[in-house]
């Protein structure tokens, strides 16, 4: 490579990096915490203990904004649903980065602060993987509670039902899905999604790279749940043919989705200020300017907090970067993030209402409207389904609570793993203590019918390994 | 709906019982055929322990629970309905093809028959139009086709044995050219079945006495038959007489609407059993057992099965046709297409399969089996070849699929196999565990019957054991048999492991049985 271009890329680098971060500190001030204050309502009480009429609460006063008091005034049951899943996100996320360093603690919540803490203004991995999962959550039980009935207004959209089903079953019976549509209720992930993006996006309006990055991952946490909505057939008929076929839809565990959101944060693409910041038109193409304005690696070894950053083999460890195995999916059109673009199906009043609210909504929709570029020109785009960030991770090893950091300290380890729950990488080569206890838990159950477990209670020694 | 047609051995295996032998070696025998069923407790048991451990945390029961009730809230609620806007047309338009004929019928003189084939068939061709859509063009080509080779009939007996051949052998090259090409044909197969097999007995019996004796009926008559709104969408088979015998409606509406009723309840039980809770079951135990993995599957084949077998039961009630042959007709349900409870707690794999689909059961019985087998004394090698070709013909008319074909080849052999030793066990112990039930206390030859006998004496206790022996090995059978069903029989042929995957992980367990019992069988006899 010619001496002189390095240079100039460099200086370039150097010039939209320091731009971009000073930007990124901006909105970290203007917009901290602007969407995220919804998730406090987990800790507002137990579900069960939800009346519709709690919505005065003053806890939950304070925790939502007003458009989100005013959708949970307006969707009578849907309060049990928020709450139910914003703490399923919480134990998901808790449950698949339990062997990380970051291990999504929440602090005791007290009004007016973040419920995850000040991770969150970072524009971090681990923040994209709070955003999507919550965003996730909410769809998910809200479609949940849906098909349980347990939301007044959302009814069964009965316009998906087919005219008849036999009508279907001949065309669908080996082309499989391609013009079935399901009947019934099962089609609340319409609704789900379409309350989640006016809950959870409220106070996201795409101005800045946060608040679109922020938009994306709530998009894609939605658009995982909505991949997971699998169709089921089964057909009747005489020897095995097709005389009768019934179809349904069923949403998967939520572990399911929690484990593909895993995925994609290993997978993460972190992506970078571009020129067309603020392009609304969906259609923009990745400037060939600012894609190839920043050459530095995505492993942010040349951000300036280089005391926060991992090691760069650490960084690989802890982070797997393979977008290009988890882009397989992303073919041309999917780098737009048009809202209807995973299913067509979910939202089928999109096109009505825009019509009917028209300029309002079409404002809306712009938001979904824009294309983040990768900050490695040489890696694809992101797609609507994969989570990205703005900032390199801060290594979580030393406690810093001015950025909202427990650190490692006295977290249990895994002596012989290699990986991230190893005590090497856990500990952060502080090295860790090893303890024996006498653990009483319970053993030899025996199941008697019906429905009764018996144990007895079992003394035994256990070696634990914990962090210095 | 019909895996079965080898009911025929039944016959047989009644008509020679003779060979007295000593009780000394059966005992040896005996232990033999527990040991099969042990078998398949050790499956049962360690499905349990398994269970066990999943409960050990305390939520196994909770999570089998909630699974139910998610898999109920997503499934069962499309699925009805479905079926509910399927079947209510249907049953609707067979109500009203029903009040037609009673009106047209209580004119004073009934002058021609026409119209009435005529209610029949715009009915049923409505309902088909409701089912198939425009391939509806496509089966009334075909229904005209069989009418063009009815007039082989005229050619006599030998005209009927043509057709015979003939619609079968055209609808096995339908399957060839149309089936890879259509991806439709699938839904078309059932229906246009039903048509060869009415078109098949049609001939045989305008036949039977060797001339043609009345004349071959007229197109109207042709259609309405074929086309009836009772049997055309999902069948079963009737023959033309009991279609004329009915086409004036003798029940009164109370009665049928009292029948129609539990058909629907049972209907829609069986849709949801088939779709969600079997399913479900199936998922819950897929780590720890594979033999209630099967026998999930295959109960979700069965009652799909069922499903469709009790739908068409209503549209027979509705229409009030009635059907062939011993009259199966139960008060409640009216006439039965197949015995549910004779599936699920089979005495016998033969008694299983001949329960399966009542209908089809007598259409082979009546224009196959007993055709190729002339006499009551016949040499074994004749009957051995009636069964082969009632074999050769179900599974022709059951279409190209490689898995039924296996399927019915095992349950054939597997039932004679089973009849076989079962007879030479009753002679040999002179107890009553042959495949078939005994027939009563005055008429069952052995004298250690279960009717016959106390409670408290020992023989009655190990007849009934051995019977339930044979029970459970029938039950595995059948699971382990129907599991290869499951699923669209669509993509048969481009991966054959992935349907026989159960029977691999199963180490074909069934058909060493099978083999172990017609070895045992050579052993004793």
């Amino acid at each position: 490579m010619d001496i002189s271009y390095i240079f100039v890329i460099c200086l370039m680098a150097l010039c939209s990096g320091g731009s971009s971060l000073s930007q990124v500190e901006g909105k970290q001030k203007s917009g901290r915490g602007r969407g995220s204050m919804w998730w406090g309502i987990a800790k507002v009480g137990e579900p069960n203990n939800i009346t519709p009429i709690m919505y005065m609460d003053p806890a939950i006063h304070s925790t939502l904004r007003r458009k989100q008091r005013r959708l949970v005034r307006d969707n009578p049951g849907v309060l049990g649903a928020l709450v139910k899943g914003a703490n399923l996100a919480i134990s998901e996320c808790q449950h698949q980065f339990r062997n990380r360093r970051w291990n999504c603690s929440t602090r005791n919540f007290s009004r007016g602060k973040n419920l995850f803490g000040k991770i969150v203004d970072r524009g971090c991995r681990e923040t994209s993987f709070i955003y999507a999962i919550t965003s996730a959550a909410v769809t998910h039980s809200i479609a949940r509670a849906c098909s349980e009935g347990t939301i007044e207004s959302c009814t069964c959209d009965y316009s998906h039902q087919s005219r008849s089903p036999q009508a279907n079953h001949q065309a669908g019976s080996v082309a499989g899905v391609r013009d079935w549509e399901w009947g019934g209720c099962s089609d609340n992930i319409g609704f789900g999604f379409k309350f989640s993006r006016e809950f959870v996006d409220t106070g996201e309006r795409g101005r800045n790279l946060r608040e679109k990055m922020n938009l994306h991952n709530n998009e894609a946490g939605r658009a995982h749940v909505q991949a997971e909505m699998r169709q089921e057939c089964k057909c009747h008929g005489m020897s095995g043919s097709c005389t009768v076929k019934t179809c349904w839809m069923r949403l998967a565990n939520f572990r399911v989705i929690g484990d593909n959101l895993k995925a994609r944060f290993d997978g993460a693409t972190r992506v970078q200020v571009t020129n067309s910041l603020r392009a609304t038109n969906a259609l923009a193409p990745v400037s060939p300017n600012a894609a190839g304005s920043n050459s530095v690696g995505s492993n942010g070894l040349i951000i300036p907090q280089s005391g926060l950053v991992y090691g760069e083999e650490e960084e690989r460890m802890l982070n797997d970067h393979m977008p290009d195995i988890l882009l397989e999916n992303s073919h041309p059109i999917s780098k737009i993030h048009h809202p209807n673009m995973p299913s067509p199906n979910s939202l089928p009043q999109a096109g009505q209402r825009g019509g009917r609210n028209g300029r309002r909504q079409g404002r809306k929709h712009n938001r979904y409207h824009f294309q983040l570029n990768p900050h490695n020109p040489e890696h694809k785009p992101p797609g609507s389904k994969d989570l990205v960030y703005l900032e390199p991770s801060p290594s979580f090893c030393e406690k810093n609570l001015r950025q909202g950091i427990l650190g490692t300290h006295g977290r249990q380890c895994n002596e012989t793993s290699l990986g991230v729950d190893g005590c090497g990488l856990m500990c952060c080569g502080r090295g860790y203590r090893r303890d024996e206890v006498v653990v009483v838990e319970r053993c030899a159950c025996t199941f008697h019918w019906c429905c009764e477990v018996k144990c007895k209670l079992c003394r035994t020694k256990k070696v634990i390994y914990t962090c210095l | 709906m019909d895996y079965q047609y080898f009911e025929e051995e039944s016959d047989y295996i009644d008509l020679d019982e003779e060979e007295e032998d000593d009780d000394v070696e059966t005992a040896g025998s005996l232990d033999h055929r527990f040991g099969q069923p042990n078998s398949e407790d050790d499956y049962y048991f360690g499905g349990e322990d398994e269970m066990e451990e999943l409960v050990v945390d305390g939520h196994g029961v909770l999570e089998l629970a909630g699974r139910l009730l998610e898999s109920m809230q997503s499934c069962v609620q499309p699925s009805v309905l479905q079926v509910m806007q399927y079947v209510a047309p249907m049953l609707l338009l067979c109500l009203l093809c029903r009040l037609l004929c009673l009106l047209y019928s209580q004119r004073r003189r009934l002058t021609s028959l026409a119209p009435l084939h005529l209610f029949h068939f715009a009915c049923g061709l409505i309902i088909l139009q409701l089912t198939v859509g425009y391939r509806l063009l496509l089966l009334l080509l075909l229904a005209a086709v069989g009418y063009l080779l009815l007039q082989l009939l005229r050619l006599g007996r030998r005209g009927a044995q043509v057709l015979a051949v003939l619609t079968v052998g055209s609808q096995f090259l339908y399957e060839l050219l149309i089936w890879r090409r259509r991806s439709d044909w699938p839904q078309l197969r059932g229906i246009q079945m039903v048509v060869n097999m009415k078109l098949i007995s049609l001939g045989f019996d305008l036949t039977a006495s060797g001339q043609l004796q009345a004349r071959i009926p007229g197109p109207f008559a042709y259609l309405g038959y074929i086309y009836s709104p009772a049997t055309c969408a999902l069948g079963p088979w009737v023959s033309f007489g009991c279609y004329m015998d009915c086409l004036v409606p003798r029940n009164s509406c109370l009665v049928s609407l009292r029948r129609l009723l539990p058909n629907v309840v049972f209907c829609v039980l069986a849709v949801t059993v088939s779709n969600c809770l079997a399913p479900a079951l199936s998922d819950f135990f897929g780590d720890s057992s594979h033999f209630l993995v099967m026998y999930w599957d295959a109960l979700s084949v069965r009652s799909s099965h069922y499903f469709v077998g009790i739908m068409a039961q209503a549209l027979l009630v509705a229409s009030d046709q009635r059907l062939d042959g011993a009259t199966k007709e139960s008060d409640m349900l009216g006439p039965l297409i197949s015995q549910p409870w004779r599936i699920e707690w089979p005495r016998s794999i033969s008694s299983l399969v001949r329960s399966w689909n009542i209908p089809m059961h007598e259409w082979l019985k009546r224009y196959i089996y007993a055709p190729c087998k002339p006499t009551a004394s016949s040499s074994r090698g004749r009957t051995l070849l009636a069964v082969l070709c009632t074999y050769l013909v179900s599974s022709l008319l059951h279409g190209m699929d490689l898995r039924i074909y296996l399927v019915l080849i095992s349950l054939a052999l597997l039932a004679e196999g089973e009849s076989l030793l079962r007879r030479q066990l009753a002679s040999l112990l002179n107890a009553c565990v042959t495949a078939n039930l005994c027939p009563g206390k005055e008429r069952c030859r052995y004298s250690h019957c279960p009717s016959k006998r106390r409670l408290n004496s020992l023989s009655y206790w190990l007849v009934r054991l051995t019977n339930l022996a044979f029970t459970a090995l029938a039950i595995f059978h059948l699971a382990y048999l129907g599991v290869v069903l499951l699923g669209d029989g669509l993509e048969v042929g481009e991966d054959g492991d992935s349907f026989l995957w159960h029977w691999q992980q199963a180490g074909y367990l069934s058909h060493y049985i099978g083999l172990g019992t017609f070895v045992l069988y050579l052993f004793i006899s």
